[in-house]
């Protein structure tokens, strides 16, 4: 085995989601996927809605990410700051289906409403799809 | 007399009652501030990592964002965090004379207030500062949700307004289990030097720490990112130690409710025995005086 290993904290404001030792992480940036393996260059990039894998020992860990930003430090320390996060495993399946509903419906009522803001909406909707899927990614190990 | 004994008889009971009420809300209030201390604590990491990011960039890289920028303007917004019940010892009315003397301070600045919790409300009113918004049916951590829609009313009322030079926070910053002290505090614009003073963190202070790290897309779009994440860790850091110096300064005075409660027992209990011995006397000399009549 490598010896090499990142070491992972994801964390919101309110607190540390996740520290551990991984070997390797996959996020969704502005620009697409991006993997990081040990010894990545320094890198300071934003996440958008989406995942988190984490591979440790050949097992996938999976987080719901809420946007926030992504920080490789050169000594293999890596940091995600993300507004909200949550493990795959701690994802209430059932509440967050009928989260997703409620935002679908929300959109569909403002539809003849010129005031609403839509983006605000079109993120909820977004948001909740999300961690419906990665509740599921959960579910199925 | 056999009412007297009864009436403080029946005065003890509830002073009695009284002093295990009191004594149950200091045990809940100092689990309840353990725990808001404990949650302060772990949004350390978010905030040193967050506010490092700031330093850098708009330190190091001389790079800006609004909400960084000074701002001239005869309007100000002030942030009053207070409790939601009473029985806190000055906690409330400490914040009160921060907010006072804020105003007169500042006489040249219409203030407008957004409010967190019943008695910032109250106090608000006691100064004639105008309420925006009020936010009193947060639970009892502050949910993230809960954080943000605070944090967008505030950045909404800010940006939708040029005339508002600042805007302010009267919170209560806790030092220890006995020790807090109510203070107002700037929020926006972002200060770096009063952002780390109220994060408590550290300013790296080494510009070449982060010299070679690559930002994507740029440097920009990162700040964007990242003043909106400080702001948020600050006001969620304003409002825990506000909570923990609530209840700690609840504990206080609950603890000389009860204490004072036990020494009102004391005394009623000293009344209740003479009285009793009193009656008991005068019972005995109704006896005696009543034999002796009948020889």
């Amino acid at each position: 085995m490598s010896a090499k290993k990142l070491h992972l904290t994801i964390t919101t404001p309110l607190r540390t989601v996740y520290e551990n030792d991984v070997d390797q992480l996959t996020v969704t940036t502005s620009a697409g996927e991006l993997t990081v393996l040990p010894d990545h260059v320094p890198l300071v990039v934003p996440l958008m809605i989406g995942q988190a894998m984490v591979k440790n020992d050949k097992k996938e860990i999976y987080h719901a990410i809420d946007g926030g930003i992504l920080e490789v430090r050169h000594n293999n320390e890596v940091v995600i700051l993300s507004d909200r996060s949550e493990n795959a495993t701690e994802i209430d399946i059932e509440r967050a289906e009928t989260a997703l509903e409620r935002a679908k419906e929300s959109m569909e009522n403002a539809k003849d409403n010129v005031e609403i803001d839509y983006q605000v909406l079109e993120r909820n909707i977004a948001r909740e799809l999300n961690r419906v899927k990665i509740a599921q990614k959960g579910q199925r190990k | 007399m056999a009412m007297q004994t009864k009436t403080i008889k029946a005065k003890m009971k509830s002073v009695q009652n009284i002093g295990k009420i009191t004594k149950a809300m200091e045990m809940i209030s100092v689990s309840k501030m353990k725990k808001s201390v404990a949650k302060r604590a772990a949004s350390d990491v978010f905030a040193q990592r967050s506010f490092e990011l700031l330093e850098n960039l708009h330190v190091h890289k001389n790079l800006t964002h609004p909400y960084l920028e000074t701002r001239k303007g005869n309007k100000a917004l002030i942030v009053i965090i207070a409790s939601n019940k009473g029985l806190c010892g000055g906690y409330n009315m400490n914040v009160s004379k921060q907010v006072s003397t804020f105003v007169k301070e500042n006489p040249e600045l219409t203030i407008d207030a957004i409010v967190v919790g019943k008695q910032a409300e109250r106090i608000a009113h006691r100064n004639n500062i105008n309420v925006i918004s009020s936010f009193t049916e947060f639970s009892d951590y502050y949910t993230a949700g809960e954080v943000r829609s605070l944090l967008h009313a505030i950045t909404d009322t800010y940006s939708g307004n040029e005339n508002y030079q600042q805007v302010v926070v009267a919170y209560t910053q806790f030092i220890s289990s006995l020790s807090f002290n109510a203070m107002v505090t700037p929020l926006m614009p972002l200060n770096v030097e009063e952002t780390a003073r109220t994060l408590g963190t550290e300013s790296s202070g080494d510009a070449q720490k982060f010299a070679l790290y690559t930002f994507e897309p740029n440097e920009q779009e990162v700040l964007d990112k990242v003043v909106p994440s400080v702001l948020m860790t600050t006001l969620y850091q304003l409002l825990l130690e506000s909570l923990a110096s609530e209840h700690s300064s609840r504990v206080m005075a609950m603890r000389n409710a009860s204490d004072n409660a036990g020494e009102m027992l004391e005394e009623l209990r000293l009344n209740y025995n003479r009285a009793r011995q009193a009656a008991i006397t005068q019972e005995i000399a109704e006896i005696v005086g009543g034999s002796a009549a009948m020889n």
